[in-house]
């Protein structure tokens, strides 16, 4: 194997894996962002039904995913 | 947003007497009554007196016990830290922790404005009267005879009548905070 080869193959996995990284945080930001304004409204709703002697039904995962 | 469970909330009050001169002024304090009753419940009423300390405190740790979430005015930082003292003192064990609403805690933030149950529930226009005490009645009621019981009794149910009201309309309002875990240790 070449010295030649060796940087080659480094410099692909390096592109790969700043794709890799971009793209997760790209996700990551946004999840983030979506969370941020989901979580406050979901705890809001869960604590006025509490204060009005209420426990919610517990989350379905698949009625959140629309699916 | 549906619900599996409807809630067991126990609306509380008590009443205390000063016992003994601590420091600055400050008197340490005996339980004289407690009132609780579970919303849309009947309210009982343990007198001193009549009934034992040990009668009060543990008839109201069964209501408590049984109890999804306790509320009161002012419970987190005055009924139930007494409650617990008072637990202490006779050697039984103390309460344990409890989701609260308390309607001066958990409140809606003013400046310059009174909180006082009775205030407030004027000031939204309750028609549930607080039984108000004169400093002589409350000598009467302190001093555990006939007609200071009577008192003392209207006073404590009355107070959670009147705060059974409150805390409704403080929600309606959007007054009361979300509820909050009462940790004694």
């Amino acid at each position: 194997m070449s010295t030649q080869r060796d940087k080659v193959d480094q410099a692909r996995a390096n592109m790969l894996k700043t794709i890799r990284t971009a793209v997760r945080l790209r996700h990551s930001i946004a999840a983030d962002d979506e969370l941020n304004e989901l979580l406050p409204l979901a705890e809001a709703r869960f604590n006025a039904a509490v204060m009005k002697g209420k426990l919610p039904a517990p989350m379905d995962i698949k009625r959140a995913l629309g699916i | 947003m549906r619900w599996v469970y409807e809630l067991r909330v126990l609306d509380l009050d008590l009443e205390n007497r000063p016992l003994a001169y601590w420091y600055d002024g400050a008197t340490t304090a005996e339980v004289t009554a407690i009132a609780a009753g579970f919303i849309g419940g009947r309210i009982k009423c343990w007198l001193l007196g009549p009934n034992t300390m040990a009668e009060m405190l543990e008839g109201f740790r069964k209501m408590y016990d049984a109890a999804d979430m306790v509320t009161g005015h002012n419970i987190r930082g005055h009924d139930l830290p007494i409650i617990n003292g008072a637990l202490i003192e006779i050697g039984h064990r103390p309460l344990g922790p409890k989701l609260t609403s308390d309607t001066n805690k958990d409140r809606f933030k003013t400046k310059d404005f009174s909180w006082s149950q009775e205030n407030i529930s004027q000031t939204l226009g309750l028609s549930e009267d607080k039984s108000h005490m004169s400093n002589a009645s409350w000598r009467e009621a302190n001093r555990l005879v006939p007609r200071g019981l009577r008192l003392t009794r209207a006073r404590a149910i009355g107070d959670v009548k009147q705060h059974m009201a409150l805390r409704a309309r403080m929600i309606r309002l959007g007054l009361l905070g979300a509820p909050k875990m009462w940790r004694p240790r």
